[in-house]
């Protein structure tokens, strides 16, 4: 009996989480980046409570954007350098499924610790407590399109030997909408108005990154193993 | 229509052929005007010094490299048609081998398996066995020496029946009981009427074999 791509998709995702769990320095590293990003805000800008408040939801997001950009550069390297990469591209199964595992379990390893440990930075940070579920959500929602951008950049530059930069500058301007919408968001449940049309336009934008961005990292990794 | 699953491919019928193949690397040109067929039972070996373009090829009959010009044809329809048809029959073991150094030897069998749609031919333990690497396995590869991981590599060719075999070196680092084992797999793979092409220095001794040899970099 032929097996699916989804079982291909399952097991690629399980070998990453394993992988994963086998190196934690690589899942702590952007958790503690991003920790220490915000945590520098209080020491530099003012430990006065209303100016963090206000300033909160900027510097949670920068941080975790700053840490997903770090965290990037592991999500094809390793594969690239042994060889599992030019495999996977020749499995049968399509490539922008096993890709789409790829990213999944990079989000699992980087994206959704930043979201359970974000309150606990924005309580240091005085955030308003109505904003905190639009913190939530925004993360639950933006992060996956994080990961899901950031592989068509890394896609692209895993060939080349020194790709942060210009990884940097492909990437950042496509996080710029994820970053505006999702701060927009927290200000304005600190506010107490209604916050929904950000969130839904930020939902709007990772299920956009979700259907394409897997079919233009696979068709940018085909190109980077030339 | 019913296909029967290994003898559909008729016994003298060219399965593989290249023509005019012609490969640049850093605007240099590797080869050109290459051309080579391939039938079921057939060994095509590669010659040629470093840098002659030995892997280039072997990666641009994957699929995986750039070519300048020429077509590449499997059973009569050009590769790049039948993309996922052809990935399916072939197997390719290169230089950079595939395998993870994180990972035990069963670790590595079974994402293997899981990668490609046919289910394995017999229990990746069983193939383990064979390949001697069963006090081993569940070790993590990089504690293995050079020609134990090689091994590791070389046991994908058992997980499942491909018609293709495209090898890059797959000698190097193998002890001398390494060595039969791989003519031992070459010879089981010639008899089903399996076709190689590899990459390599050493001559291939295999009785009532046809082997081509085509020679880069002249």
């Amino acid at each position: 009996m032929k097996k699916s791509a989804a079982t291909a998709f399952s097991a690629l995702v399980r070998r990453d989480l394993l992988l994963a769990y086998r190196y934690r320095a690589e899942i702590v590293n952007p958790l503690l980046y991003f920790v220490i990003i915000v945590s520098l805000y209080p020491l530099s800008v003012s430990s006065e409570p209303k100016v963090l408040a206000t300033i909160a939801s900027g510097v949670i997001w920068v941080a975790a954007l700053l840490s997903a950009l770090l965290s990037l550069d592991s999500m094809f390297r390793s594969d690239y350098e042994d060889g599992t990469l030019e495999q996977i591209l020749m499995s049968p199964h399509p490539t922008a499924v096993l890709v789409l595992a790829k990213v999944t379990a990079h989000w699992i390893t980087t994206g959704l610790p930043l979201v359970v440990i974000a309150p606990l930075l924005a309580l240091s940070l005085h955030l308003d407590a109505a904003a905190f579920p639009a913190l939530l959500l925004s993360l639950l929602i933006g992060t996956p399109a994080l990961s899901l951008l950031g592989a068509i950049g890394i896609a692209l530059t895993v060939g080349l030997r020194r790709g942060g930069l210009l990884l940097a500058i492909l990437i950042l301007p496509l996080y710029v909408p994820i970053l505006v919408l999702s701060s927009t968001a927290i200000q304005l449940a600190a506010e107490k108005v209604p916050y929904s049309g950000p969130l839904l336009m930020l939902g709007a934008l990772s299920v956009l990154a979700l259907t394409l961005a897997p079919l233009a990292t696979a068709a940018a990794l085909r190109i980077s193993l030339r | 229509m019913h296909i029967g699953s290994t003898n559909h491919y008729s016994r003298n019928s060219i399965m593989l052929s290249a023509t005019n193949l012609c490969c640049l690397r850093n605007e240099i040109q590797l080869f050109s005007n290459l051309s080579f067929s391939l039938e079921g039972g057939e060994i095509l070996q590669v010659k040629g010094p470093n840098g002659s373009g030995k892997t280039s090829l072997l990666r641009l009959l994957c699929g995986l490299g750039a070519m300048e010009s020429g077509e590449i044809r499997w059973q009569d329809q050009p590769v790049s048609a039948t993309r996922f048809n052809y990935l399916r029959e072939i197997i390719y073991i290169g230089h950079n081998q595939g395998v993870k150094n994180e990972l035990t030897v069963t670790e590595n069998l079974v994402f293997f398996d899981a990668l490609s749609e046919q289910p394995s031919q017999r229990p990746i333990d069983e193939i383990i066995r064979l390949f001697e690497l069963d006090s081993l396995d569940d070790c993590p590869l990089h504690k293995l020496s050079a020609g134990q991981k090689r091994r590791v590599a070389l046991a994908r060719l058992m997980l499942h029946k491909k018609k293709l075999w495209i090898l890059d070196e797959p000698q190097t680092a193998l002890d001398s009981k390494g060595l039969t084992l791989l003519e031992q797999l070459y010879q089981n793979h010639i008899k089903e009427q399996g076709m190689i092409i590899v990459a390599t220095h050493h001559p291939i001794q295999l009785p009532a074999t046809r082997i081509k040899t085509l020679t880069l970099g002249r």
